[in-house]
């Protein structure tokens, strides 16, 4: 059984199909990309899996069961998060504060026993704390840990995003144009990274423009135009595409590295 | 860490001057002791109002709060003849219970759109109480409501003010460093993100907004026990525009500053008694003054003068 | 039936030159101005002074009446908001400057004009009779000028340079920024002619239901209710929400005493915005 199943899933705005009848499934562990040109409904999915849209119709399936009318705290809870583009930390937060913030799901101990501060309280607070560090090794942020979120560079708030992300332990993470924004180096920062959360036994999905670095990455790509699925595949099969060639040559204002 | 050093000597000096000095020095005041009774009233219901601010809302319906905590109070003590220790819980159950029905539906607007919304509730609890009927005497009001027992002297009636604002104090405060107050903060800075990482954001912006009008509701209980009255205007948009002036003027970063900004409004405006004509008007003057030139408040006056004295040390060419 | 629905009319149509004047400000500077309705009572006082006390012509009233309360939002405009709008690093610090002025304005004019209701005489008198329901000349007067002024607002914004430089401030900050609009003076520009409508709104009603330096906060709160009605931001929401309180006004006025009707329309008000809290017109928000 797939880890993450999309079934049928349709979203409609008024008189507008942003998302058509889109089914795809991702196995545990791998990495799945979704592509397709501008406008062809790859955030709006984004937005339906995470909880932060209701399909109009279909299913979205994490581990079997439904995860579509869940709000996005309920899917978190469940095992899956995404990450963000623009608001993708908390700005007045140090980055140490940011990454403490989300083990949230992991807290074990009530709001009254945290007001007290009790010795059980104060030793969870030392784990995330220790935990919080580590995973910010692992990003190569760890010299910034006191340092206000807002100063810190495009790449490395991607970074500190991703951070947060892995915090809750997930088994799915949904990264939101990952590569997007960033110079060579700070993209292959990225793949890295991404392999190395993939190497951590997370499964990742990820929405993307960069055909490079989706091409390097991918297990498998999935193309949207116009809210439909219009192939699916490994990197090489969808690099020779007629319906994805087609798809991205017919809107000049998309430039393709295939 | 270290930063708590100096703010919990500041607390422990106020809870010294409140409860220890004030009583010494103006035990026979009778006014000034109303003064500092209103003022810690005050205060405690701006850090309400701060609670609210602190997820990112702009609340201006704590006067809407104050007025059924003290109809509560007015209405059980005078025609039950309930004991005002039974009323004040009550009381403060009442504004709670009214906070989550109306607040589960309005606290996912934001911005103008939510402080519009919890203005009208104002206005709606004004008017509410007007068209009450005999059940809340319309526009008389309660009178007579009597002195609760223990509290018959305005010096015992400012020592459980007193008290009531520092157990607010400590319980805002605590709250503001545990993971909780992470989570509120987190709320105002990105709803969306703080979702995604599990935080049930609806629950969360409630529990402050309950928090927050269960203030409200206490401070307006103990104001009908103090002034042994309610009218239906008794607490106006003015008066839930003041609560959020009190925080803003004092600053939003911690709980000093509602307390802070409070008291220095409310004996401020009593000292310009004297120029009674244009307290007001030097009230408003005040607001746009501070707008302009203290956006952060009053607490971030040490930081911009440290800021400034930074600067111009900076200008000075080195030798 | 008939006086209901004349009523309506008439306070539909001045209430929504209050209902443009804020709506206005609201879409070019993101602003509640708060001191809509001080402005709507200086215009009504100025008036009262120009026609009513020194017997000046009532078009040189309302040409004051416009006017001042311009020159006013002009000025907060250029030397309050605008600082402050560039300098405050939460939204709320913009708002409460805005409560400031509205205090700042009420209690200027409560020195300035005293606690006293004051009216003027008609400048038109006559009643006209429709359908069993009374009119009088001096209504049909301020309805009649106030779709005249909503009419030429509307297509001042439409086809005038400074208007079209509005709308496109209202619909896209940074596009109208790359596109040469100069906001500064757009926007002071916009809040003047807000505040010159709230005033000119005063300066009719002022013949019809007089003036106290009281009223600042009722107009205010009615303007609110009528952008919340009908959307922030949108001309067609003002004149939307000018329409249904005008008439929930004059139905409930007609049924019931006086404050449960506004009782109900709060009410109805919170009821409808936990279903629609943009507004009939209004976009999504927050």
């Amino acid at each position: 059984m797939s880890l993450l199943a999309v079934e049928g899933v349709s979203r409609r705005f008024g008189g507008l199909t942003a998302v058509n009848n889109v089914s795809f499934s991702v196995e545990a562990g791998e990495i799945l990309s979704v592509i397709g040109p501008n406008g062809a409904g790859k955030s709006t999915l984004f937005k339906l899996i995470a909880g932060f849209l209701k399909p109009s119709a279909g299913h979205i399936l994490l581990d079997g069961r439904r995860i579509d009318g869940l709000r996005p705290h309920a899917i978190a809870a469940r095992g899956l998060v995404r990450t963000f583009q623009e608001t993708t930390v908390f700005r007045e937060m140090t980055v140490l504060e940011n990454v403490v913030v989300a083990h949230h799901l992991r807290r074990r101990h009530s709001v009254l026993a945290e007001l007290l501060a009790t010795p059980g309280v104060h030793a969870e607070q030392q784990e995330f704390l220790a935990d919080s560090r580590k995973l910010l090794a692992r990003l190569s942020l760890s010299g910034l840990e006191d340092e206000e979120a807002r100063n810190l560079p495009h790449g490395h708030l991607r970074a500190l995003g991703i951070a947060m992300a892995l915090a809750v332990r997930p088994r799915v993470i949904l990264l939101d144009e990952p590569f997007t924004g960033m110079n060579s180096e700070e993209t292959e920062r990225a793949v890295e990274i991404v392999r190395d959360i993939r190497a951590g036994g997370i499964t990742v999905v990820l929405v993307e423009h960069d055909m490079g670095a989706v091409m390097r990455i991918s297990d498998r790509i999935v193309v949207l135009n116009f809210g439909t699925l219009i192939a699916s595949g490994v990197p090489s099969a969808i690099q020779q595409d007629e319906t994805v060639i087609d798809a991205y040559l017919g809107r000049a204002d998309e430039i393709v590295a295939l | 860490m270290m930063q708590r050093f100096p703010a919990l000597a500041g607390f422990i000096l106020f809870a010294a001057v409140m409860l220890i000095a004030i009583p010494l020095l103006l035990a026979g005041q009778g006014y000034w002791l109303t003064v500092l009774t209103t003022a810690a009233l005050l205060a405690f219901g701006s850090i309400g109002v701060w609670l609210t601010f602190a997820i990112g809302r702009i609340n201006i319906a704590q006067g809407a709060f104050a007025l059924i905590g003290g109809y509560v109070v007015a209405i059980l003590c005078t025609r039950y003849h309930t004991s005002f220790w039974i009323a004040l819980p009550l009381s403060v159950l009442a504004a709670m219970l009214v906070a989550t029905l109306v607040g589960w539906p309005i606290l996912r607007l934001r911005g103008v759109y939510f402080a519009m919304i919890t203005l009208s509730l104002t206005e709606v609890a004004s008017l509410a109480f007007l068209n009450g009927g005999s059940f809340t005497e319309g526009a008389s009001g309660i009178t007579s409501i009597p002195r609760p027992a223990l509290l018959s002297s305005s010096l015992a009636i400012y020592i459980a003010s007193a008290l009531l604002l520092l157990i607010g104090i400590v319980v805002a405060w605590r709250f503001a460093v545990s993971p909780a107050g992470a989570v509120f903060r987190s709320l105002r800075q990105g709803e969306e993100l703080a979702a995604s990482l599990g935080i049930n954001i609806a629950r969360y912006r409630l529990l402050a907004f309950i928090a927050s009008s269960g203030m409200g509701g206490a401070a307006g209980a103990m104001f009908a026990a103090f002034q042994q009255n309610i009218f239906p205007t008794s607490y106006t948009v003015n008066d839930s525009v003041n609560f959020m002036l009190y925080c803003f003027l004092g600053g939003l970063q911690s709980v000093a500053g509602p307390v802070v900004g409070a008291f220095l409004l409310v004996i401020a405006f009593q000292l310009l008694s004297a120029i009674q004509r244009f307290q007001a008007l030097l009230y408003g003057i005040f607001m746009i003054a501070a707008m302009l030139f203290l956006p952060n408040g009053l607490m971030s006056l040490p930081q911009l003068l440290l800021a400034r004295r930074d600067r111009r040390a900076d200008a000075v060419p080195p030798r | 039936m008939a006086q209901i629905l004349i009523d309506g009319c008439v306070l539909a149509a001045s209430y929504a030159l209050i209902a443009l004047g804020i709506t206005l400000i609201f879409s070019i500077m993101r602003l509640l101005n708060f001191a809509h309705g001080e402005l709507f009572m200086i215009g009504a006082f100025m008036v009262y002074y120009v026609y009513g006390a020194w017997h000046l012509p009532f078009a040189v009233g309302l040409l004051v009446a416009a006017l001042v309360p311009a020159l006013i939002g002009a000025g907060f405009e250029k030397f309050l908001f605008r600082r402050v709008m560039r300098i405050a690093t939460r939204e709320e610090n913009t708002m409460l400057l805005a409560v400031g002025t509205a205090i700042l304005l009420d209690n200027v004019a409560l020195f300035l004009f005293g606690e006293e209701q004051h009216g003027v005489p008609e400048t038109i008198s006559g009643v006209l009779q429709i359908e069993g329901g009374f009119l009088p000349y001096q209504r049909l007067l301020v309805v009649v000028m106030s779709l005249v002024l909503i009419a030429l607002l509307l297509l001042f914004v439409q086809y005038s340079r400074p208007g079209r430089a509005m709308r496109a401030l209202a619909q896209d900050r940074d596009a109208a920024l790359l596109m040469g609009v100069d906001v500064d003076r757009t926007s002071m520009l916009g809040f003047a002619i807000g505040a010159g409508l709230a005033g000119l709104a005063g300066g009719l009603l002022v013949t019809i239901q007089g003036v106290n330096a009281g009223i600042g906060v009722d107009i205010s709160i009615k303007a609110f209710i009528m952008i919340m009605i009908g959307g922030a931001g949108v001309v067609s929401g003002a004149l939307l929400g000018a329409l249904v309180l005008g008439f929930a006004e004059s139905v409930g006025y007609a049924l019931l005493p006086g404050s449960e009707t506004y009782l109900l329309i709060f009410v109805a008000l919170v009821l409808f915005l936990i279903v629609r809290p943009q507004g009939i017109m209004g976009h999504p928000w927050g």
